[in-house]
C-alpha cells in the first residue's frame, strides 16, 4: 500500500513540474513576443517607399487656424508665434490663436505685443478660470475657430515648439486626399547642446516616431497624433465632435483613434519636423511619461471593445495594430512574466531554461541589433550626437547579458579563468538566477536611479547609473508606474512639463 | 491691453517689415513630393545595412561558438 501511494505521490509530482514547466515555458514565450513585435515593426520600415501617401498628395494651402494653448508660456511662446507668422505659407491663410489658460505669467502681455506687431494674424484668447487641463484649453479655441468659416484646417500645437519654415505646407499637402482626416509631423528633440538624458530622448524620438511611425503608416493606421503637431481639417474635426476629448490624459490618442473610427485616414509626415524641448532630469521625464503612460492604459480601457476585432474597424481592429498596442502597453508586465518563467524553469530542474534564456536574449540581440542600426540611419544627425545612448538605450548591463546568452562559457569560464577565479555550483547558480531576474530587476534599478537623481550625489551618479541600467528600462518602469496609479485611481492631475526656452536659444 | 481687432475680422496681411520666406511655386511643391517620395528608398539601404550587422555578428557567432 505504501508503494501504491509513493507511485502515486511521484506522479502527482510529476504531473505538477510538467504543468508548472509548460507554464513557466509560455511565460518566457509571451515574454518574447513584445520583443518578436518590435521587429516586425522595424521589418515594415523598409516598405515605406512603396506604401506611404505621397502619390495621394498634392501642393494644398488651406486657410489654417493655428492653435497654441498656454499657461506660463512666457519665455516660450513668444518665439513660437515669430516662427509661425515666418513660415512658408501664405500670410493670408495662416492665422495663431494663443489660448491664454488662466496665466500669471508674463503670457498675456507678450501674446498681446505679438498681436499688435501683427494684426490680423496673431489672436489672444483668455480662459480666465483655467488650470483644467490642455484639452479644455484647447476646446475653448477650438469651439470660436470653428464658429467662423474662414478655418479649413486646424493645426494643434504646444506653445514650446518650432516649426521649420516648411513644416506646415509638408503637412497640408496629404490633406488634399479627401480621405485625409489629420496629418502630424516628426517632433524632434531640439536643444543646441542636449545633456544625457535629452540626447535619449532624441534617440527615443527618431525610434518612436520616424520609424515606428512609418510602420503605421504601411499598416494604414496610426497609433498617435504627435500633441505638438496635429493638423486637422475641419471636416475632421467637426467629425470627431468638434472637440478634444477631456476625459483622458491622452486626448492627442483619443482624437487620433476617433478619426480613424469616423473612416478618415491619419498620415503621418517624416519630412514636416517640429523641434522641441525635453526634459533634462529624470523627474521631469517621470512626470510626463507618466501622464502619457496613464493616458494610454485609459485609452485601452475607453476602446475596449475595439482591439482585436477587424470587424469593428479593420485596421484599428486589425491583429498587427492590436500586436503594436499591447506590446508597449503591457511590456514591463511581460518582462516580469518572463523574469518567472526562466527562473520558475530553473527552480524546476528543467533543462529548458538555459535554453529559453539563451532564445530569449537571442531575440533581443537581433532585435537591438536591427534596431538601433537603422535608427541611427534614419535620421544621421541624431545618430551622430546620440550614438552612445543608441548603444546604452537598452543598458549597458542588458548588453551584458545579451553577451552572456550569446556565448555563455565566456562569461562562466573564460573570463573569471583570467582573474584566476572559477565559479563554484553555488556561485554559477546565483549568477544564473541573476541574469533570468534582470529583465524585472532593471525596472527596479531604474527606479532607484530616479530616487539617486535627488540626492546629493545624483548629478554625478544618476547619468553613471542610467547607461549602466538604461533608458529604454526607465520607460517600462515609468509605464509600470502607471499601472499602478491607475489601479489606485490617484488624482488624474495635467503635470505641465516646465520649459524655458533651450530650443529657441 | 487687447486684441488689435476683434477675433476672426481679417486686419493688415502682411506687416510691413515682416519678412516672410518666398513660397515656393506649385511646381516645386510637386517635385518637392515626388522627391521625398524618392528619398523614401534610403530606408531600404538602411535595411540592408541592418541585416548585414546581423549577418557579421552571427557569423562572429558562429566561428567563436
Amino acid at each position: 500500500m505504501n508503494a501504491v501511494n509513493a507511485v502515486n505521490a511521484v506522479n502527482a509530482v510529476n504531473a505538477v513540474t510538467a504543468i508548472g514547466t509548460w507554464v513557466c515555458l509560455a511565460f518566457v514565450i509571451v515574454g518574447a513576443i513584445p520583443v518578436a513585435v518590435g521587429l516586425y515593426q522595424y521589418l515594415l520600415v523598409p516598405i515605406h517607399p512603396w506604401r506611404n501617401h505621397y502619390r495621394k498628395a498634392a501642393p494644398y494651402l488651406p486657410r489654417v487656424s493655428v492653435v497654441v494653448p498656454a499657461w506660463n508660456e512666457g519665455a516660450v511662446v513668444g518665439t513660437s508665434i515669430d516662427r509661425l507668422v515666418r513660415l512658408e505659407y501664405p500670410p493670408d491663410r495662416l492665422r495663431v490663436y494663443v489660448v491664454d489658460d488662466a496665466s500669471t505669467d508674463n503670457t498675456p502681455d507678450v501674446v498681446l505685443e505679438r498681436a499688435a506687431r501683427y494684426p490680423g494674424r496673431v489672436f489672444h484668447l483668455r480662459r480666465e478660470n483655467g488650470g483644467q487641463g490642455k484639452a479644455h484649453t484647447l476646446n475653448h479655441g477650438i469651439s470660436i475657430l470653428l464658429e467662423q468659416d474662414w478655418t479649413e484646417a486646424v493645426l494643434i500645437m504646444d506653445a514650446d515648439v518650432i516649426y521649420r519654415p516648411d513644416s506646415l505646407r509638408k503637412m497640408t499637402r496629404h490633406l488634399a486626399d479627401p480621405t485625409v482626416g489629420a496629418v502630424t509631423a516628426y517632433i524632434s528633440e531640439g536643444s543646441a547642446r542636449p545633456r544625457y538624458l535629452t540626447r535619449f530622448i532624441g534617440y527615443e524620438y527618431v525610434a518612436a516616431q520616424t520609424a515606428a511611425r512609418r510602420a503605421q503608416n504601411v499598416l494604414g493606421v496610426l497609433a498617435c497624433l504627435a500633441g505638438g503637431a496635429q493638423l486637422h481639417s475641419r471636416e475632421n474635426l467637426e467629425a470627431i465632435g468638434g472637440r478634444i476629448d477631456t476625459t483622458t490624459l491622452a486626448e492627442d490618442t483619443v482624437s487620433t483613434i476617433l478619426t480613424q473610427l469616423n473612416g478618415r485616414r491619419v498620415i503621418f509626415e517624416p519630412y514636416a519636423v517640429v523641434l522641441a524641448e525635453e526634459p533634462e532630469d529624470i523627474g521631469a521625464l517621470w512626470k510626463q511619461r507618466l501622464r502619457w503612460g496613464r493616458g494610454n492604459v485609459q485609452v485601452t480601457k475607453r476602446f475596449a471593445g475595439l482591439w482585436f476585432r477587424p470587424w469593428k474597424h479593420r485596421r484599428l481592429g486589425g491583429f498587427s495594430f492590436g500586436l503594436i498596442w499591447f506590446s508597449v502597453l503591457l511590456l514591463p508586465l511581460t518582462m516580469v512574466l518572463s523574469s518567472i518563467g526562466l527562473i520558475g524553469l530553473f527552480l524546476l530542474g528543467s533543462d529548458l531554461a538555459a535554453d529559453a534564456f539563451r532564445a530569449t536574449w537571442f531575440l533581443a540581440a537581433c532585435t537591438y541589433l536591427f534596431i538601433t542600426t537603422m535608427t541611427v540611419q534614419i535620421e544621421p544627425r541624431t545618430g551622430r550626437r546620440s550614438w552612445r545612448e543608441a548603444v546604452a538605450f537598452p543598458g549597458l548591463i542588458s548588453l551584458l547579458v545579451m553577451a552572456t546568452a550569446l556565448a555563455p562559457e565566456l562569461f562562466f569560464r573564460t573570463i573569471p579563468a583570467l582573474f584566476g577565479l572559477e565559479l563554484t555550483a553555488i556561485g554559477e547558480d546565483c549568477v544564473t538566477l541573476a541574469l533570468y531576474a534582470w529583465l524585472s530587476l532593471c525596472m527596479v534599478a531604474a527606479w532607484l536611479t530616479k530616487r539617486v537623481e535627488k540626492t546629493r550625489f545624483g548629478r554625478v551618479l544618476a547619468p553613471t547609473l542610467m547607461y549602466l541600467v538604461g533608458y529604454g528600462p526607465l520607460l517600462c518602469a515609468i509605464t509600470f508606474d502607471s499601472y499602478i496609479k491607475e489601479f489606485r485611481g490617484a488624482a488624474q492631475v495635467w503635470d505641465k512639463t516646465e520649459k524655458v526656452g533651450r530650443v529657441m536659444a | 491691453m487687447s486684441n488689435p481687432q476683434p477675433v476672426g475680422e481679417t486686419g493688415p496681411v502682411v506687416p510691413a517689415g515682416l519678412v516672410v520666406p518666398a513660397l515656393p511655386s506649385e511646381q516645386e511643391m510637386v517635385d518637392e513630393i515626388d522627391r521625398d517620395r524618392r528619398h523614401e528608398r534610403y530606408l531600404v539601404r538602411a535595411a540592408l545595412v541592418a541585416t548585414l550587422i546581423i549577418g557579421l555578428a552571427l557569423t562572429v557567432r558562429a566561428i567563436w561558438g
